[in-house]
């Protein structure tokens, strides 16, 4: 285990090394594809190399017993306890001359029941005023509409009404009521 | 102190190597010498491309290279030597650090398929 672990270390290493050597190499003879292809090698050798170093720097510090944490002390834990903040959870409750503490909470609040208070509008809004618009609109294509009596009827059109498909829902729109001549 | 002077050591090095390789890869600005020329002999080597590919393909590259060096190619001296080996001609002639650059655009991954190798490079007499 020890020795892969050596033998890993010494080919990150010399792979590290001999891609830096070459992307200077490359550079310097204005190979400019191979230098990019090889400061890509050396930048992946980098960061596995520096984070194996950081992993090995942390297990290191977990294997240390005297940083293991240990029972703590009572006296220390005692004076921590004392000297915890006082939590007052409706410190905003509290008048203080000048400051507008219930600011942000009236906002909130205030938002919901304008919230609910317009939910309520456009639900009445949408039962009355949408039956109202739909029998205005019907009144108004009136104007467009067929004549009671049916136009006068030309002789294509009493064609259609006597034929196979004059019974049809859209044809029999189209044609209008039923006229004779 | 002892990581400090590694330190200190390594951070030198590299403003040097840094100052040697922007002084080294700089592109220059020289008068042309009118009337020299520059003879080039290169072996080039395709794969997974026809062998009449070959002679195009390092037309295209050495046509791209001495862009790079502001040079012109005597279209008429492009020959082929052999299979494999060509020889073109350069005019001005280019001074060195401006041969390293074609030699580096020449040998250089840069056309799919074609390999470049310079034989040879001198001037012309």
């Amino acid at each position: 285990m020890r020795a892969a672990r050596g033998f890993a270390w010494l080919v990150g290493g010399l792979t590290l090394l001999a891609a830096g050597v070459y992307v200077l190499r490359y550079l310097y003879f204005w190979e400019w594809h191979r230098a990019l292809i090889t400061g890509l090698l050396f930048v992946g050798a980098e960061v596995a190399v520096a984070t194996a170093l950081v992993l090995r720097k942390l297990s290191a510090v977990d294997r240390n017993p005297s940083r293991r944490p240990q029972a703590p002390d009572p006296v220390v834990l005692a004076r921590i306890r004392q000297a915890a903040p006082r939590r007052d959870h409706f410190a905003w409750l509290t008048r203080h001359d000048g400051e507008l503490g219930v600011f942000i909470t009236l906002l909130l609040g205030g938002g919901i029941i304008v919230s609910g208070l317009a939910w309520v509008v456009e639900k009445v809004a949408g039962n009355t005023a949408a039956p109202a618009m739909e029998h205005d609109l019907a009144s108004r294509l009136s104007t467009i509409a067929f004549p009671s009596g049916g136009l006068v009827p030309d002789d294509g059109e009493l064609l259609a009404q006597e034929g196979p498909y004059a019974e049809d829902e859209q044809l029999r729109l189209l044609l209008g009521p039923r006229s004779r001549r | 102190m002892t990581r400090v002077a590694v330190g200190v050591v390594l951070v030198v090095a590299a403003g040097a190597g840094i100052w040697f390789l922007r002084a080294e890869t700089m592109a220059r600005n020289t008068p042309d010498e009118f009337g020299s020329a520059l003879a080039v002999i290169v072996r080039a080597e395709v794969r997974r491309e026809p062998e009449s590919a070959t002679l195009e393909m390092a037309r295209a590259l050495v046509n791209t290279c001495r862009l790079q060096v502001d040079s012109t190619l005597v279209q008429p001296l492009f020959r082929q030597v052999d299979d494999d080996t060509f020889r073109f001609v350069l005019e001005p002639d280019l001074i060195e650090s401006d041969r390293r650059q074609l030699r580096g655009c020449l040998q250089d991954a840069r056309l799919q398929h074609l390999q470049l190798d310079v034989l040879d490079m001198r001037q012309l007499e």
